[in-house]
């Protein structure tokens, strides 16, 4: 009991932390007191674990034992560990803590471009040459560089030196994920998904700029290109932009492939267009938009490039660096440079050029001719309104493509075809909203089996073939990214609801959640070569892992209300905690070594860390009914349910309005 | 329950998405007899209509017309490719000192350079089209002892004359007379280059030299190369009827530039009695007017002088007036030591016995101030390039049918910005000048006739910025096409004016309305306009 009545003290005491930092500015995380009852907690949950060690299960035992260990790694990053800034002056040698010289410091650009690609410092460190950049951290000796800002000729690194307590903290992770991975199974939905697709038709369409007409720019998309490391058509491309830039794989009406031709031949019109989605309030500021969508122009009032100078001074600044990003991508469309769709090579190693590239001074001259010449031409036609012979323009650069190739170097025909299929086929949002539906009116009416069944396998049956397509394209296994796993899971769910009639209703919902997951990880692809600092997987495993916890909280505390009295709802939303609360655990752990990872430290007290903590600890309660007697009635369970979901709520949103942080982009 | 009502709309709207349009392709042919003659920025023969990242990329129909394509395209590659220290192979004999490697440094997407940012001045940023003017403010001549275009790079052991990492460039506000406001409240802001150049920053005052005077610093930015064929098809005599015209008139308070010109006749015209006869022509390009035609002008010159590439008619290095760095580079140990080992490069064959043999400052001396240089650029390549150069085409103009857009040319007119942003010339016979006697008219493309659309009077005028161009007489500069600089370089600004202080049209506007210039009267009424109007001319500006 002492060690719940600690916890419930520590759940308050990190509300209150919050607080306080936000109003006055005062840091109670690394206080004395804040680390006395750390302590004593630890001691509690050890002591816990020392006297019930009879009557748990070994697994549970293992995960109660993990804390410990996890807060033991913390003790000692407190205590041992140090982090500082290193701002350094090209030619300016440091011998603290590592024997260190700046040779050079510089920003590299996409060919042919200024945008930004990487920050570059070239350092001397013990007597060798490295090379430190967004994605590349120097390690020397137990000490860390991070690149963390540029000047016109400084840089500015970050040093973090923590041997030891990475490694026991992590350990204890270990620990913890080895024993969840017991009843490990995963599952999650959104709310706020359905309520963001029912709004879609509300948003009524203003005069939509100039484009190509569909059948042309479908014919344009049907070109090949070389996009995200893979020759793939140019409608995926055009899909990728959109969903990059916009938000959604259409703008106003027009297709993905309308609204890429729209930017490469009609930019005047499309600069003022206001598509490009600014998720971060800050950013918003800085563009001077109220809204959530911003044009080109936005971003570049008054001559200057908006982000300019803040983006080399925040490289740590990740609602920056996505909204910076969304501009390159643009900027590599409208000129062209992203439009890599002319092969050239002997047929084994093949580069793909795009109109704006240097070309190479080998390539043959009626090749250049050719590569040049269509573009222009393409340019003149559409300009003068002679779509049918801009469209026979196309078909030549197809046939060149063919022909300058080699075989083995394009997508078969069967996949091409697949791939222009599947993208097609838009988002699955539906079908999970769909499953999510069919699940939770399958719990809830015990009537109609027969029609369950039916719309199971139509729904099976066609996740089928959405991965079939998926193999056909890529070509192996569609297991490869978080997306794949999960619609690969949404998938086994379905086959287990199939057979298995009495877990069909709840099996259905776990498909369509975990569809749900990966319908919203695929609203932010990783295209191509952009931005390397946010390339990192570990990224969208972190929000999908922390989204899909969220979710499940929300489907609790609705379930929770609408059978508020009935014993069968308080044991539905039981059931679904534990799942609940592991993705939360695991979702902060992976946040955490991204962190560890971009910013040289794997907790910073981020008033979304520290309330993602407090979820998390809320949530622990109620899991713990077999000490804590309260939970045991079903009203009393049911409304903890429905009041916890207040704490994800604030998490989620409140944090965002109310408090400031790092991680200030969501919503 | 009424999850289920709420989500079968939703689901209803997805699947009407799925449906899609009939599949064929519809024309819109543009009829050429409905569009306006100003349509066609440079003629029958010299418009493009392609308005994509290569807009101002295109070659004109002459050069088609005149099957002259691939020499364009090889000209094009000497253009846009970086030159090389080497002694020979393809684009070599960059050195020993130069400003750039590259023509496309300068001029990013074959426009107008882009604005230089605060901080120090740096050739190689991509897009800097800026060059240094280093002048006496006493008289506005160039100083004699840095080339009139300032070397701030060289081939090992030289070393360059300008240190550039040592100029600073900063950004100043200015606030008019009018407190950067029109009197409908709508404000704007201006901002102008200060550049600073400390002596130390110079290599012959380190090795020495005494300045003989004190030095002012002003930036310039290159213009667009496009359509400067067509510019130079205007007969000369067509020049002076405008010199003429204007003089006759009378309006402008500053009138002309009595260097050039004075009671109804040339005062001074262009000449090249170094490689050619001395012949003379009407001054045309540049913004000093230092040049007349296209085929003895800036691009002609600046192949040889950016990069200092020798070739059969400038046999010689580009370097400054009095050859204060010629001669501190032969007295510099540095130089000397190292003198060897470089002309073993560029000499290998030991075919300058002066280079070789004798006081070595005096063998340095020799082949700096060599006037028989290995030509390094063949007449072949400076062929390419000019038919390049004379063949680039001027875009169409865009969104002609656009109310506004034919509302701001009226308004361009009616205000007065048309005097001398004068909007369309008629070239004559274009019988293709060279004073320097290289080329000839069947090698280049040829605009007889034709009806082109500059926006420009071709004369100089003053308008009395503050940190003015030097000697404050600027030709107005063409309008063409400038709308599509941000699309082809990818700019933050519209970077206009001589020194791209002007991020918009509205700023480049207001910085012709000093008490003293000669636009003076059109800025005034320009302020008077309603919001609405203004913005036509912007959109009108932008569109041609």
């Amino acid at each position: 009991m002492v060690a719940f009545v600690l916890l419930g003290i520590m759940t308050v005491y990190l509300v209150c932390a919050t607080a306080m930092e936000h109003l006055w500015g005062v840091d109670m995380y690394h206080c004395r007191e804040a680390v006395a009852l750390w302590t004593v907690l630890a001691v509690a949950a050890a002591c816990v674990v020392v006297r019930r060690r009879r009557a748990m299960a070994w697994a549970t035992l293992l995960l109660h034992f993990s804390f410990p260990v996890i807060l033991c790694g913390a003790a000692i990053t407190y205590f041992t560990a140090s982090q500082s800034s290193l701002r350094l002056a090209v030619g300016e040698h440091v011998s603290e803590p590592v024997d260190l010289t700046l040779r050079d410091c510089y920003v590299e650009y996409y060919p042919g471009t200024r945008s930004p690609m990487d920050y570059v410092s070239e350092v001397v460190a013990d007597g060798s040459e490295h090379r430190i950049s967004m994605n590349n951290v120097l390690e020397i000796r137990g000490y860390r560089f991070y690149q963390t800002a540029m000047g016109e000729d400084y840089t500015v690194l970050s040093v973090s030196h923590d041997p030891w307590g990475i490694g026991v903290t992590y350990a204890g992770y270990a620990l913890l994920f080895f024993s969840m991975g017991t009843f490990f199974f995963m599952k999650r939905s959104r709310w706020r998904s359905l309520v963001g697709m029912l709004l879609v038709g509300a948003s009524l369409a203003n005069a939509a700029p100039k484009t190509l007409q569909a059948p042309l720019a479908e014919n344009f998309g049907k070109m090949y290109v070389y996009w995200g490391g893979r020759v793939c058509p140019v409608q995926t491309l055009a899909k990728d932009f959109c969903m990059k830039v916009y938000g959604k794989q259409s703008y106003e009406g027009l297709t993905a492939e309308q609204v890429l031709t729209g930017w490469i031949f009609y930019y005047d019109q499309w600069k003022s267009e206001p598509m490009v989605k600014v998720k971060d309030a800050e950013v918003r500021g800085i563009l001077g938009i109220d809204s959530k969508y911003a044009s080109l122009k936005d971003f570049f009032a008054n001559g200057n490039y908006a982000l300019g100078d803040s983006i080399a001074l925040h490289l740590d600044n990740r609602a920056m660096r996505e909204a910076d990003e969304k501009v390159q991508l643009i900027a590599m469309v409208a000129s062209g440079s992203a439009l890599k769709i002319f092969p050239y090579g002997d047929g084994h190693d093949i580069e793909w050029l795009s109109w704006a590239d240097q070309l190479p001074a080998a390539l043959p001259l009626e090749d250049y001719d050719f590569i040049v010449s269509s573009g222009d031409e393409l340019g003149r036609l559409i300009s003068h309104g002679r779509f049918n012979a801009a469209n026979d323009v196309i078909s030549r650069i197809i046939e060149y493509q063919g022909r300058h190739a080699g075989a083995g170097n394009l997508p078969s025909a069967v996949a091409f075809k697949a791939e222009r299929i599947a993208n097609g086929l838009g988002s699955c949002l539906w079908l999970a909203v769909g499953l999510i539906l069919l699940g939770a009116v399958g719990l809830l009416v015990k009537k109609g089996r027969a029609v369950m069944l039916v719309l199971t396998a139509l729904a099976f049956a066609y996740l089928s073939f959405v991965i079939a397509l998926r193999w056909i394209v890529g070509g192996h296994l569609p297991l490869g990214n978080g997306f794949e796993t999960m619609q690969c899971m949404a998938w086994i769910s379905l086959l287990l609801a199939m057979i298995f009639r009495r877990l069909r209703a709840m099996a259905v919902l776990v498909g369509g959640l975990a569809l749900m997951v990966a319908t919203m990880g695929e609203s932010n692809p990783t295209v191509s070569h952009l931005i390397p600092v946010l390339a990192s997987p570990l990224l969208s495993v972190h929000v999908m892992l922390v989204m899909s916890a969220y979710a499940l909280f929300a489907i609790m505390a609705v379930n929770s209300a609408v059978g508020f009295a009935r014993e069968e709802a308080a044991r539905l939303s039981t059931v679904l905690l534990y799942p609940a609360e592991f993705l939360l655990a695991a979702g902060i752990f992976v946040g955490a070594v991204w962190a560890n990872q971009s910013w040289g430290r794997y907790w910073g007290w981020d008033p979304k860390e520290t309330w993602a903590l407090i979820t998390l600890l809320v949530y622990a309660f109620p899991m713990h009914a077999a000490s804590l007697s309260w939970f045991r009635p079903a009203r009393h369970a049911n409304l903890y349910y429905i009041l916890a979901f207040a704490s994800v709520l604030f998490t989620y949103f409140g944090v965002n309005f109310l408090l400031r942080g790092l991680h200030s982009y969501a919503g | 329950m009424k999850y289920r009502n709420m989500i079968m709309p939703a689901l209803l709207a997805s699947a009407l998405m799925a449906c899609s349009d009939d599949k064929k392709i519809v024309d819109e042919p543009i009829d050429e007899g409905e569009m306006p003659e100003w349509y066609y920025s440079g003629g029958q023969l010299g418009t493009s209509y392609v308005f994509t990242a290569n807009a101002l990329e295109q070659p004109t129909p002459a050069v088609d017309n005149e099957g002259k394509y691939l020499a364009f395209k090889r000209g094009e590659a000497l253009f846009e490719k970086p030159f090389m220290s080497n002694s020979n192979g393809v684009r070599s004999g960059l050195g020993p000192v130069y400003i750039r490697t590259s023509c496309l440094h300068c001029h990013p997407g074959y426009s107008h350079g882009e604005r230089v940012p605060a901080g120090s001045f740096k050739t190689n940023d991509p897009g800097n089209g800026c060059l240094l003017v280093v002048y006496n403010p006493e008289n506005d001549a160039y100083v004699s002892w840095l080339a009139g275009m300032p070397q701030s790079h060289a081939i090992a052991p030289f070393k360059a004359p300008l240190d550039e990492s040592q100029i600073k460039v900063k950004w100043l506000s200015y606030t008019d007379e009018w407190g950067n406001r029109f009197p409908d409240g709508e404000t704007y802001e201006l901002i102008y280059p200060e550049v600073e150049l400390p002596q130390s920053a110079i290599y012959v005052v380190g090795q020495g030299y005494q300045l003989p005077s004190d030095y002012a610093v002003r930036l310039e930015s290159t213009i667009g190369i496009f359509g400067t064929g067509l510019l130079d098809a205007i007969d000369d005599n067509s020049l002076l009827e405008q010199y003429r015209q204007e003089e006759k008139d009378g309006l402008l308070p500053n009138g002309l530039n009595p260097a050039f010109y004075a009671n109804g006749q040339w005062v001074s015209q262009y000449s090249n009695s170094l490689q050619g006869d001395g012949t003379k022509y009407a001054r045309r390009f540049t913004y000093a007017l230092s040049r007349g035609p296209l085929q003895d002008a800036a691009g002609a010159n600046a192949i040889w002088n950016i990069t200092n590439v020798t070739r059969s008619d400038r046999r010689y290095h580009y370097l400054d007036a009095a050859g204060t760095w010629a001669s501190y580079s032969a007295k510099d140990p540095d130089v000397q030591a190292g003198f060897d080992e470089y002309l073993a490069k560029v000499d290998p064959g030991r075919s300058h016995a002066e280079w070789w043999e004798g006081d070595m400052e005096q063998r340095i001396l020799n082949y700096l101030n060599s006037k028989d240089l290995p030509a390094e650029m063949s007449d072949d390549e400076y062929v390419d390039l000019m038919v390049w150069h004379r063949g680039l085409a001027v875009p169409a103009v865009r969104d002609i049918n656009d109310p506004d857009v034919r509302r701001g040319k009226e308004l361009f007119e009616e205000i007065g910005c048309a005097y001398c942003h004068r909007p369309s010339w008629t070239t004559g016979s274009d019988p293709v000048h060279d004073p320097a006697k290289k080329l000839s008219a069947q090698d280049l493309p040829r605009y007889t006739n034709q009806k082109i659309w500059p926006y420009t009077d071709m004369v100089q005028h003053k308008l009395h910025m503050v940190n003015d161009i030097r000697t404050g007489w600027c030709r107005t500069t063409p309008l063409w096409a400038r709308g599509l600089h941000q699309r082809v370089t990818g700019s933050a600004a519209a970077d206009r004016i001589h020194d791209c202080r002007a991020r918009n049209v509205v700023e480049a506007i207001m910085w012709h309305g000093n008490v003293n210039s000669d636009a003076r009267y059109s800025t005034e009424r320009f302020r008077q306009l309603s919001k609405a109007e203004r913005d036509a001319i912007v959109k009108f500006v932008d569109a041609i």
